[in-house]
Order: structure tokens, then C-alpha cells, then sequence
């Protein structure tokens, strides 16, 4: 039994006059799945979401979501699909409800008590009576999220949803999501905060230029052929004297009271056997996880940083 | 359909624009009374009031004021990203213009039964119901002269609302809020202009079937051919219409 992805893109490409914003885009996201949407401002990633929800046609392509054909059987691709696409945006002369009213009476079969419960969700209840024009950046963010939650999705885009949170704002919108997605509820995020992608998603695709670069699972494809380990000692010199000649050692330098040693994938057995051989004590041996961003800025900047 | 309907009515309703709107419309209606009381000019009744500024209303006020909604609620929207989300949800977008469409409609005629029971209010109040009901030159008894008020205060919704369907296919063409008001504005006053100039042209103006008080008072002495006053603008808004579901459905939402 193979499931439906609850999105599919299938090859797809746009131009916006003879500039190639997007080009055979392909990626499927599953149910629950957090998908990380990353790439340096103008790759594409807007586009790709505003083609997704049949807002712009795309010059070639197919998008299914939960099975459905988007062009073509759009109302029921789109019945459970929640999006803020950029900064959300509200009619300001309305109250933070009543905006949220507006959606809810587009979707006869959601009860008027879901407005309440997703003003809770996202600690907008107090607010709810407020004109949005009075909102500040962050109200909005949240009140956008609360919005695309009325119709109890079972995915969710959101488009640089951290963006003006303050930092108990991420804490909580990051706690949100795990929440969510543990429900089933997939979501697909759009991010210049690094970490935080890692933090929330479990895979990631990077588009640069309107391409692909690539796409995985984070643990799959941070797991390269060397890992970094962190030695604490009180020797540090001894130490680097004691590594010069292990095959297995690739790179290593010393920073604040700690030796960093790039080695093998698997050698941190050998490693921790020759400090113990060469007489050297070791306080702690730390493995450390290249971090996303890293890699990221990586392969989305690359050519450019070198 | 519906949902699309209330929420329109929603956002209207909690929008200052629309109670300046028919503060517009009394001053226009409130307009004989100066003339009475300042320029002597004529004799008013209850009865004839509210016909007296009808056709400065319909062939100049609410036209106005309806190219100004117009551009508003959709060009304005649409730059600003908010009409995108209504298509973010299980509605055509045939649908979401059809809504505005027959939103427009429903506005008009809260416009015109406003304009007509207040100068009902006005003229009765100051001026007292009055003996009879006098239309150019011929007299009516009240309940005739009701009708007649009535009937032309309605059947004004339909031009209004071709008008309408004309400056809402600008809106879907044009992006600009502004240049869709100034356009707008342009035809009709150009129109309005042509009108007067050349009886040739002016059956294929819409501006020549904006004041619907002859056709209706035509109707009323038993005049044929009266139907046809009204084929005109019920086709320019199905035009308008067709042109604006085509175009929008095919445009590329980028805000
Ligand atoms: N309306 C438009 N007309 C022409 N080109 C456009 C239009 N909208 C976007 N583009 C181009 O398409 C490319 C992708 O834009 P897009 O907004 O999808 O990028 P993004 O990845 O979301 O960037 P950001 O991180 O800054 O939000 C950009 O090069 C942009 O210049
Ligand atoms: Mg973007």
C-alpha cells in the first residue's frame, strides 16, 4: 500500500516574460510531513506556493494535492489547504475575527466555534476584537496562521512564517507546528532562519534560480562521508601531536579549550582508542552535527562565496 | 455563493465609505428644499419629492459613486493581495466574480430604496403629503404616482448595474485602482456628453438609459415598446459580465 502524498508537484515550470523563475520543479511532501521550502530571496519559492494554490498558472506542469488535480478538480484540491502566502494581509477596517469570519463563511461545513479555538491556538483571543489595521507584524503573523487553520487543514503553506515573531513568538509557533503535524497535518515552510528549519522540519528541498538543488530528509542529507567530533582536554597540543599520523583524521584545529577533528564516517571509535593508547585524558568526546546552515550556505551560495 | 455574498455585505458594512455614501445621496435628495425655501422655486409635495432629483441622482451620483466601489473592491483589493484570498478556498473564480456581481446589484438597490424613502421622509415632513401626483404635465392619482415612483426607483438598478459590470471588467484589466476610476469616470463623462449631442448614437450609450422616469411614465399610459428600454443594459451587463468572468479566470494572481 503505498499512501498519496498529500502534495505532489510534478515538473513544473514558469516564466515571467523570458525570465525562468521556475524550472521542472519537482517535490512531494507526505501526511505530517514538515517540508523546509529554502532558497536565497528571488529563487522561486513564492511562486512555486502561489502556483500550488492556483493563483498563477504555471507554464507547464502538474500539482495534485491530496490526490486532486489542481487545474481541474481545484474546489476539492483546495478544501483542505491553509496558506499565508508573504505577509498575510486582512482588510484592516475589520476586527481580527471578523477577518477570520470571511473564511469560515466560505466553508459551510466549519462550525462557528473553530474561529474561537484557532484565535486560542494562536494566542490571538484577545486581539480577536481589534481592527487587524492596528496589528503589529508579529499580531499578524499570527492572526495569518490562525486564518489558514479555520478550515481544520490537512496542509498548511506558510511563506517566511517566523518573520517578525519575537523570540517567545518562534518558541511557541515552533511548538505549534510540532503540535500540528504530530495531528497529520503536513506543513510546507518557506524560511530564511536556517536553524529554524532544521529545528522544525524534517525535510527540506533548496531551490536557487528557480532549480532544484536538491531535496531529502535533513538527517539523510547531513550524513556526509566525514563527521566533526569536539575532544575536550587538558592537553590539547598533545593531543594534535598524538593525530598527526592517523589515516583517518581529515582535518584538525584548535578553538577555545577544545581540539575540532573532522574525521571519517565511523572512526570515532579508532580515534578514541588511539587518545586512550597515546596516554592523553579526555575529558569529553562530542560528537557535532554540521549544522544546516552550513550546508546550506553551502550549496545555495556556493559559487558565489568562494 | 452565499458565503461569498455575506462576506461582502460583511466588509461593506464595517466600512466607513458606505455610510459617506448615502450621506451623499440625502444631500442630493435633501437638494429641492434650498430650492424651494431659497429660489422659490416650485411647489412641493410629499408625493412628487422624491422624484424631483432623480435624475441628477441616477445620471450623475450614483454612477460616480458606484465606479468608485467598483474600483475599490476589486482592483484595490486585488493589489492589495486580498482578493487572491477568497480563491484560496473552495470557490470558482466565476463564482467570486458572480458574487460581486450580484453584490453590486443589492448595493444599488439599497441606494435607490434609501434615496426614495428618504425623500419620501423629507418631502412629507416639510412639505406635507399633498393633493396629488403631477408628472410632466399629466396628473396621477396617489396610488398611480406611488407606482410610478417605485417603478422607476427599481428599474434604475439595471443600467446602474450595466454600468457597473463595464467598470468591474476595467478593474480585472486594469490593476491600478486609480486609473480604473479614472477611465471609468472618463467614458461616462464622455458618454454623458454624446449623449447630448447626437440623437443617432444615443440608443447605443448606456448613459441615455440611466434615468428610467420616461420609460416607466410611458409604461404607466399605456406607451408599447418600453420593454425594450431595458434589453439594451440587460445585454451591455451580460457582455461586461461574460468579458470579466474570461479574463479573470485566466489572470495570474501575483499580489
Ligand atoms: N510579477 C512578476 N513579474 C515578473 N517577475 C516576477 C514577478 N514576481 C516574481 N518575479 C520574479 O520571479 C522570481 C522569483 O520570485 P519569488 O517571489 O518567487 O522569490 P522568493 O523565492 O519567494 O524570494 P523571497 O525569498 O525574496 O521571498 C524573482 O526573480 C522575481 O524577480
Ligand atoms: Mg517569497
Amino acid at each position: 500500500m503505498t499512501a498519496i502524498p498529500v502534495l505532489d508537484v510534478r515538473q513544473v515550470s514558469k516564466k515571467f516574460w523570458n525570465k525562468k523563475v521556475l524550472q521542472q520543479i519537482s517535490l512531494q511532501v507526505s501526511r505530517g510531513e514538515v517540508f523546509g521550502f529554502l532558497g536565497p530571496n528571488g529563487a522561486g519559492k513564492t511562486t512555486l506556493i502561489r502556483i500550488i494554490l492556483g493563483l498563477v498558472r504555471p507554464d507547464g506542469g502538474e500539482i495534485y494535492i491530496n490526490g486532486y488535480q489542481v487545474r481541474g478538480a481545484f474546489t476539492r484540491a483546495i478544501a483542505r489547504v491553509g496558506a499565508v502566502v508573504e505577509t498575510p494581509r486582512f482588510f484592516p477596517y475589520l476586527t481580527g475575527r471578523q477577518n477570520l469570519q470571511l473564511v469560515r463563511n466560505l466553508h459551510p461545513d466549519v462550525p462557528e466555534e473553530r474561529i474561537d479555538e484557532v484565535l486560542a491556538l494562536t494566542g490571538m483571543a484577545e486581539h480577536a476584537h481589534t481592527k487587524t489595521g492596528a496589528y503589529s507584524l508579529g499580531m499578524k503573523q499570527r492572526l495569518g496562521i490562525a486564518r489558514a487553520l479555520v478550515n481544520d487543514p490537512e496542509l498548511v503553506f506558510l511563506d517566511e512564517p517566523m518573520n517578525g515573531l519575537d523570540p517567545q513568538g518562534i518558541i511557541e509557533m515552533r511548538a505549534l507546528i510540532d503540535r500540528l503535524s504530530s495531528r497529520g497535518i503536513a506543513f510546507f515552510i518557506t524560511s530564511h532562519l536556517l536553524h529554524e528549519v532544521e529545528q522544525v522540519c524534517e525535510t527540506i528541498a533548496i531551490i536557487k534560480n528557480g532549480r532544484l538543488l536538491l531535496a531529502g530528509k535533513i538527517d539523510e542529507l547531513l550524513a556526509r562521508d566525514t563527521e566533526t567530533v569536539e575532544i575536550y582536554t587538558e592537553h590539547p597540543d598533545k593531543a594534535c601531536l598524538a593525530l598527526d599520523n592517523a589515516p583517518f583524521v581529515r582535518k584538525r584545529r584548535l578553538e577555545a579549550g577544545k581540539l575540532v577533528v573532522d574525521l571519517e564516517r565511523g572512526s570515532s571509535m579508532d580515534l578514541n582508542r588511539m587518545l586512550v593508547a597515546s596516554n592523553i585524558p579526555v575529558r569529553y568526546l562530542v560528537p557535532r552535527k554540521s549544522s544546516l546552515e552550513e550546508f546550506f550556505l553551502e550549496q545555495a551560495y556556493g559559487e558565489e562565496s568562494v | 455563493m452565499s458565503g461569498l455574498l455575506k462576506n461582502e455585505w460583511l466588509k461593506l458594512a464595517n466600512n466607513k465609505k458606505l455610510y459617506f455614501f448615502l450621506l451623499a445621496v440625502a444631500a442630493i435628495q435633501f437638494l429641492p428644499v434650498f430650492m424651494t425655501l431659497f429660489l422659490k422655486m416650485r411647489t412641493l409635495n410629499g408625493q412628487v419629492y422624491p422624484l424631483t432629483m432623480f435624475g441628477v441622482l441616477v445620471s450623475f451620483v450614483l454612477p460616480l459613486l458606484l465606479l468608485i466601489l467598483v474600483a475599490e473592491t476589486v482592483a484595490e483589493e486585488h493589489t492589495a493581495g486580498l482578493l487572491a484570498l477568497s480563491l484560496l478556498h473552495p470557490v470558482t473564480r466565476g463564482k467570486v466574480i458572480a458574487a460581486k456581481a450580484v453584490f453590486f446589484f443589492t448595493v444599488i438597490l439599497v441606494f435607490l430604496l434609501f434615496a426614495m424613502l428618504f425623500g419620501y421622509a423629507v418631502g412629507t415632513l416639510l412639505f406635507g403629503w399633498g393633493g396629488g401626483f403631477m408628472l410632466r404635465g399629466t396628473a396621477f392619482p396617489t396610488g398611480k404616482g406611488v407606482a410610478i415612483t417605485f417603478l422607476s426607483y427599481v428599474t434604475a438598478a439595471l443600467p446602474q448595474f450595466a454600468f457597473c459590470q463595464l467598470v468591474m471588467f476595467l478593474a480585472v484589466v486594469i490593476n491600478s485602482s486609480a486609473a480604473v476610476a479614472g477611465i471609468a469616470a472618463g467614458i461616462f463623462i464622455f458618454s454623458s456628453m454624446l449623449m447630448l449631442l447626437s440623437d443617432e448614437i444615443k440608443p447605443f450609450l448606456l448613459t441615455s438609459y440611466f434615468n428610467t422616469v420616461p420609460a416607466v411614465a410611458d409604461f404607466a399610459i399605456g406607451k408599447t415598446g418600453v420593454f425594450a428600454q431595458f434589453s439594451f443594459p440587460a445585454l451591455y451587463a451580460l457582455v461586461f459580465f461574460l468579458l470579466t468572468v474570461l479574463v479573470f479566470s485566466k489572470k495570474d494572481m501575483l499580489f
